[in-house]
């Protein structure tokens, strides 16, 4: 028996939710966006009122405002949005166990092996009321026999249809399927389309049908993979597990203003490497390669990304900064900064530890044991180093945040 | 071999191309462990002391035990050759391979002798 994969995707999650707070603006046009004195002002979400003046999804706020004046802005409030997709996600596990969340608003799901396998319609249906009754919010449903199918199904035709629900069959793609154009395809970025496009691919059929060893002589793995999402192929599992493995620890910020001195782009990485280090001590888990990305601005794009690999397995902050200061050193040339990455990678459980034989290693587990439960209680905002009070630092607003917006 | 975005079962095609916050994920987590939360066990006190005698009996003749113990809301089995038995707290010194595993009595749910 074919395979029942489910992508359930909320319209407009954002603000879907703050109209169900809100609930005399259910006829007007709402945008969630960014602070608008921040180069972050872009709308983060438009419901369908808004999108019919023209307003779009990472659209700068003040075109979304000449686009609709009337528009109603309002600020983000990220752990809401979080409290209500982990709800929905477990509404799910009462129709399969085999849930895996994609993305704050789009999560797959199993039903192969369930009571519901044999009618999927009916199920995308009861699911979609349920989550309309309890939540507030519509969701479209795609259906097909593996993820790609069920995505494609979701993105191309669940979302432009009344029902908001569509089931791509493998042996309809030539009629629901291949005729959308290639930029379409999932996985296809802009750069993509247009190699595609010199190709003379153009449609999803076109590539489908295109010979993969060219795809594969040409863009190796990602080549083929492409030729197999456009013929409906995939065979990757829905993975419930899928969130609880990590391979690496990361955390980058676009800064407010463009950063020129070496002690103030110092003071960032410092900020960066401690809350790395606090989240791979949140994960139990210690990491010995070091990654460090510099973008540049707007006018100067000049960057770099290099990677250290440390002495020792570290979830100490201050190591994470000292290994950061030295790759900056090495590798910067003068330019101003306005992104910054750190990743620790290469991580593995917190369980033993390698001891050096030739220097001393200050043990400061239990003053980092202490820091993090401060933070767990009061918020990130509790404690923090002094040079995160000066213009550079970014802490105090960043602990009022969450992925760069307002909790 | 490292595996790739083809490679069949895995699913890091997924994996490599959504974008999941941090803080999203570590609700979830907690969410999904709080689910799966189990309470710890309640043996009564005749069962406890068949439990201890057969482990005293076994430290003497180097048995091989499944000792099934509670641990962080989950039931975990593991096999091994009980090393030390300690009264205060009450605890079961497991040597599971090379490593020795402490159990409080308190935790333990079940011994069976392999031996």
């Amino acid at each position: 028996m074919k395979r029942v994969v489910f992508l359930i995707d909320m319209m407009s999650f954002y603000a879907s939710v703050e109209k169900v707070y809100h609930s005399h603006l259910s006829q007007h046009p709402v945008v969630v966006a960014g602070d608008p004195d921040r180069r972050s002002g872009v709308i983060l979400a438009a419901c369908p009122v808004a999108k019919s003046h023209g307003i779009k999804t990472a659209q700068a706020l003040w075109e979304a405002q000449s686009l609709c004046p009337e528009v109603t802005v309002l600020k983000p409030r990220m752990q809401l949005y979080i409290d209500i997709s982990t709800q929905i996600n477990e509404l799910f596990l009462t129709y399969t166990d085999q849930v895996e969340p994609f993305s704050v608003d789009e999560s797959f799901i199993e039903l192969t092996g369930t009571v519901h396998q044999s009618r999927p319609e009916q199920t995308a249906k009861s699911l979609q009321k349920a989550i309309l009754r309890q939540f507030g919010i519509y969701a479209r449903i795609g259906i097909g026999e593996n993820k790609i199918l069920a995505k494609s199904a979701c993105d191309l035709q669940a979302k432009k249809r009344p029902g908001g629900i569509f089931h791509l069959s493998k042996n309809r793609l030539a009629d629901d399927f291949w005729p959308f154009a290639i930029g379409e395809l999932f996985g296809v970025g802009n750069r993509m389309e247009k190699h595609f496009m010199q190709t003379g691919i153009r449609t999803i059929g076109h590539l489908a049908n295109y010979p993969v060893e060219e795809l594969q002589h040409r863009w190796g793995i990602n080549g083929e993979l492409l030729w197999q999402y456009a013929n409906g192929i995939d065979p990757s599992p829905v993975t419930p597990d899928t969130h609880q493995q990590k391979k690496s620890i990361g955390h980058g910020m676009t800064l407010p203003r463009d950063y020129h001195q070496r002690t103030e782009i110092f003071v960032i990485l410092r900020e960066l490497a401690e809350e790395v280090g606090r989240r791979t001590r949140d994960e139990r888990l210690i990491g010995n390669q070091l990654s460090l990305g510099i973008g540049g601005t707007y006018e100067n794009p000049v960057g770099f990304s290099r990677q250290l690999t440390l002495p020792m397995a570290t979830n100490d902050g201050r190591v994470i900064y000292h290994a950061c200061q030295k790759l900056f050193d090495r590798h910067w040339l003068g330019t101003p900064v306005r992104r910054i990455g750190v990743s620790l990678e290469k991580v593995e459980p917190d369980t033993h530890r390698q001891l050096s034989l030739f220097d001393e290693v200050e043990d400061r587990s239990s003053l980092n044991q202490t820091l993090d439960a401060l933070k767990d209680r009061y918020g990130g905002g509790i404690i923090m180093y002094a040079s995160s009070l000066t213009d550079a630092g970014q802490a105090l607003e960043r602990s009022k945040k969450i992925g760069g917006h307002y909790k | 071999m490292k595996s790739n975005k083809l490679t069949p079962n895995s699913n890091l095609r997924w994996e490599s191309s959504r974008m999941i916050l941090p803080e999203w994920r570590k609700q979830w987590l907690q969410r999904q462990e709080a689910q799966t939360w189990q309470e710890p066990p309640e043996l009564d006190d005749q069962m406890i002391e068949e439990y201890m005698q057969m482990i005293h009996d076994g430290m003497a003749y180097t048995w091989l035990f499944d000792v099934t113990y509670w641990q962080d809301g989950q039931f975990h089995t593991a096999t091994g050759y009980v090393a030390r038995f300690r009264d205060a707290p009450p605890q079961v010194w497991l040597q599971v391979g090379g490593a020795v595993l402490t159990i409080p009595v308190e935790h333990i749910q079940a011994v069976e002798s392999q031996s």
